[in-house]
């Protein structure tokens, strides 16, 4: 079999030799670019830190932004709601177990009702 | 980083205050302007002392800055140069005795030039600049 | 948008004399001339009660709403005076001037209520001369200690001129660091004092050009 002929799928042409020698290509150029950089900085010191205007660097937790954040306009919105609703999330599995039956036997009686 | 012949053509300047009363301040200020123009010299003010090659330290060190002003000048990338404006930095200036300063700067940082004067006429500033060529040119002599 | 009419400082007088009376001790306008063409710029003076403090910038604030510069602190032995800097009709041409409250604290009862409602920006210069003067700002929303470091002794006042000032053993002395004490002293000889040039005669007093 020819390895570097492309390869026909049904979605498109592969050509995987092509790929890896873009890659390799690639990865010579930037491993001369980087090569090129400042090696002679003493690790570990205040060199790698940020430059706070001399403060020091607060600890990641503590400046760290959760990805829930994103939706925070949405929590602020339903500000109403959600103060009624997180209290009785407990967190008792036999709680979660009533409401669980509850709502069943609501359901059942609803529907019988309406069929 | 090695001293080369082109370092002294583009000296990097980040200007730090530490407790001064913002007269030296001024007066580097006055330096940067054109009518003393060290820019045609390759001398600019940058923002951040990881961009810099010279720490212009103005004031007497009050007790609050002092960790602060060693952060940043453990920031700056070597070679470096630091260069004290100003007699507050050196022996006090006008708060020669005081409850609150760490004392010159000379006790808190490895000080190359000194320039007094409270404050130093912008022509004496630049006077202490061409100090500090010629020191750099030693050190790179001396490489 | 309207603004307030513009008073003179003497209006402005008066009308904290109409209203306050009893509670203002003393009042006071400087007059100087401003620039080569003299231009009056006046400062006014106003000592009051330290119960009198916000009703009177309230009043200020109807006049028009002013410029809050500082509170500045003098230790006068018995009592601590504070001295409120404001600037009113600030944006008229040569039309500012400066107001000033001072109030009088005796030192047994430092107490002063805090302006922050009024003028939120004084917060600063509050805690400033809470910590430096030790007294105490009712109600300052956030206390702090601003200019000292936080392991700074918690009796000592530094702008006080009593026991509670700075001691002689706090002061470092800078100018005595690493100073070189082999040095000769160098042989400069004395100055003689320079004696006053006679008025040359003939010499006219200088007038302008104008005045030809």
């Amino acid at each position: 079999m020819d390895l570097t002929a492309p390869v026909l799928t049904g979605y498109g042409l592969w050509a995987p030799v092509a790929w890896l020698a873009a890659f390799v290509a690639a990865t010579i150029v930037v491993y001369l670019i980087w090569k090129t950089g400042e090696s002679s900085y003493k690790k570990g010191t205040d060199l790698e830190r940020p430059y706070l205007s001399g403060n020091a660097e607060p600890e990641k937790g503590a400046v760290h932004i959760r990805a829930s954040n994103l939706y925070w306009g949405f929590l602020q919105a339903l500000k109403g709601y959600y103060d009624a609703i997180v209290p009785i999330h407990t967190g008792v599995l036999t709680d979660y177990m009533v409401w669980f039956v509850a709502v069943t036997a609501v359901l059942l009686v609803v529907i019988g009702v309406l069929s | 980083m090695k001293l080369t012949k082109s370092f002294n053509r583009s000296l990097w300047v980040f200007h730090l205050n530490t407790g001064s009363c913002n007269g030296c301040e001024i007066e580097i200020v006055a330096t940067i302007t054109p009518r003393y123009d060290p820019e045609r010299f390759g001398i600019k003010l940058v923002g951040s002392p990881k961009h810099a090659d010279v720490l212009l330290v103005t004031g007497p060190v009050t007790k609050k800055m002092a960790p602060k002003v060693r952060r940043v000048f453990e920031q700056v990338p070597a070679p470096k140069l630091v260069m004290c404006i100003g007699t507050c930095g050196q022996s006090g200036g006008v708060f020669y005795d005081s409850y609150n300063l760490d004392g010159p700067i000379d006790q808190v940082l490895p000080v190359d030039v000194y320039v007094p004067g409270c404050p130093p006429r912008p022509e004496a500033i630049i006077f202490g600049v061409v100090k500090a060529w010629e020191k750099l040119e030693r050190l790179e002599a001396a490489q | 948008m309207n603004e307030t009419p513009h008073l003179s400082p003497h209006e402005v007088i008066d009308l904290y004399k109409a209203e306050f009376g009893a509670g203002i001790h003393d009042t006071r306008i400087t007059e100087r001339g401003e620039g080569v063409q003299k231009t009056k710029g006046y400062n006014i003076w106003i000592r009051l009660n330290r119960e009198l403090l916000k009703p009177a910038i309230k009043k200020l604030m109807d006049i028009r709403f002013p410029h809050f510069a500082v509170i500045a602190g003098n230790d006068l032995g018995e009592e601590i005076e504070l001295l409120y800097i404001f600037s009113v009709f600030y944006g008229t041409k040569f039309g500012e001037y400066m107001v000033t409250f001072g109030i009088r604290l005796p030192k047994n009862d430092l107490n002063v209520p805090t302006i922050t409602d009024l003028i939120p920006g004084a917060l600063l210069s509050e805690r400033e001369k809470q910590e430096f003067f030790g007294i105490t700002v009712t109600d300052i929303p956030d206390g702090r200690r601003l200019f000292l470091p936080d392991d700074f002794p918690q009796g000592v006042y530094p702008w006080r001129k009593d026991e509670t000032g700075i001691k002689p053993e706090m002061v470092r002395e800078l100018w005595a660091i690493d100073r070189p004490k082999d040095r000769p002293v160098p042989p400069v000889p004395e100055k003689k004092p320079v004696k006053d040039e006679p008025a040359a005669e003939g010499k006219e007093e200088k007038t302008g050009g104008a005045a030809e």
